[in-house]
């Protein structure tokens, strides 16, 4: 599987440079979240995006997958505290987001 | 002084009312519930299973039609069942399950199955988001786990 700093930087569309280091901030910061919720889906999203890269992946799957993430996001959120629903709000769906939005189309 | 005490019983009353009514947000262990959960998880499964291939390949859409409006019936006995228990936590999640077994269906309307990378990807979250649902089953009041 490919390295997520490789993957990003095959990506040279400077309109999304922002968001590629906010994608990558949240990535680091959610890989070493105590919740496995938000562990989990960081590890998933770096998979799939390496999946695409390697054309194991076509973007509209990928696109599927990180929408069906979201989907267990809001089951997840439904059985959590408030701080915990915020901060999955904060790092797993935008982090989702930014993938979803941005990185599967330009990879 | 009679008065005061008056007045402090319906404030006390007022206050452990409120609090009551705060407290019933969640309604205890159901196991029809549980079951449906279950149930839908291994249909859903199943679903997926049924119309993944190694590569793309044209599909019966009849069988996806007759598949998906039974797996539809499912769902809509659960979300009944859970609306008549007036748990809105319990209803939301049948319904995002629906919502995420609605997406699946909507993807082979496209005419395309799953192909093996991409069903093996999306099982794995379907079923961990049975479990986080069955999880919020199985936490409540009632339940022997």
């Amino acid at each position: 599987m490919k390295d997520i700093n490789e993957i990003l930087d095959t990506i040279k569309d400077q309109s999304i440079e922002e968001l590629k280091s906010e994608f990558k901030g949240l990535l680091k910061e959610a890989s070493g979240d105590s919740l496995d919720f938000v562990k989990k889906s960081a590890a998933s999203t770096v998979r799939w995006l390496s999946l695409k890269a390697e054309g194991l992946l076509t973007e509209e799957e990928v696109k599927s997958l990180l929408e069906a993430r979201k989907k267990e996001a809001l089951v997840f959120m439904n059985t959590q505290s408030i701080a915990a629903r915020a901060k999955i709000q904060k790092l797993v769906c935008r982090l989702l987001d930014i993938a979803v939005n941005s990185l599967v189309a330009a990879l | 002084m009679r008065k005061v005490v008056k007045s402090f019983s319906k404030i006390l009353a007022i206050s452990f009312a409120t609090f009551l009514s705060g407290c019933i947000t969640l309604s205890n262990y159901s196991a029809t519930s549980y079951e449906h959960l279950t149930q839908l998880k291994a249909y859903h499964v199943k679903f997926i299973d049924d119309f993944t291939f190694e590569l793309s390949q044209p599909i019966d859409s009849l069988k996806v039609q007759v598949a998906a409006s039974a797996g539809d019936l499912k769902f809509r006995e659960a979300e009944e069942y859970a609306d008549g228990m007036k748990d809105g936590s319990r209803t939301f999640n049948i319904k995002v399950l629906h919502g995420a077994f609605n997406d699946d269906v909507k993807w082979l309307g496209k005419g395309q199955n799953f192909r093996k990378t991409y069903a093996e990807e999306l099982k794995m979250i379907r079923k961990s988001s049975y479990d986080q649902a069955i999880k919020g089953e199985k936490i409540r009041a009632g339940s022997a786990d």
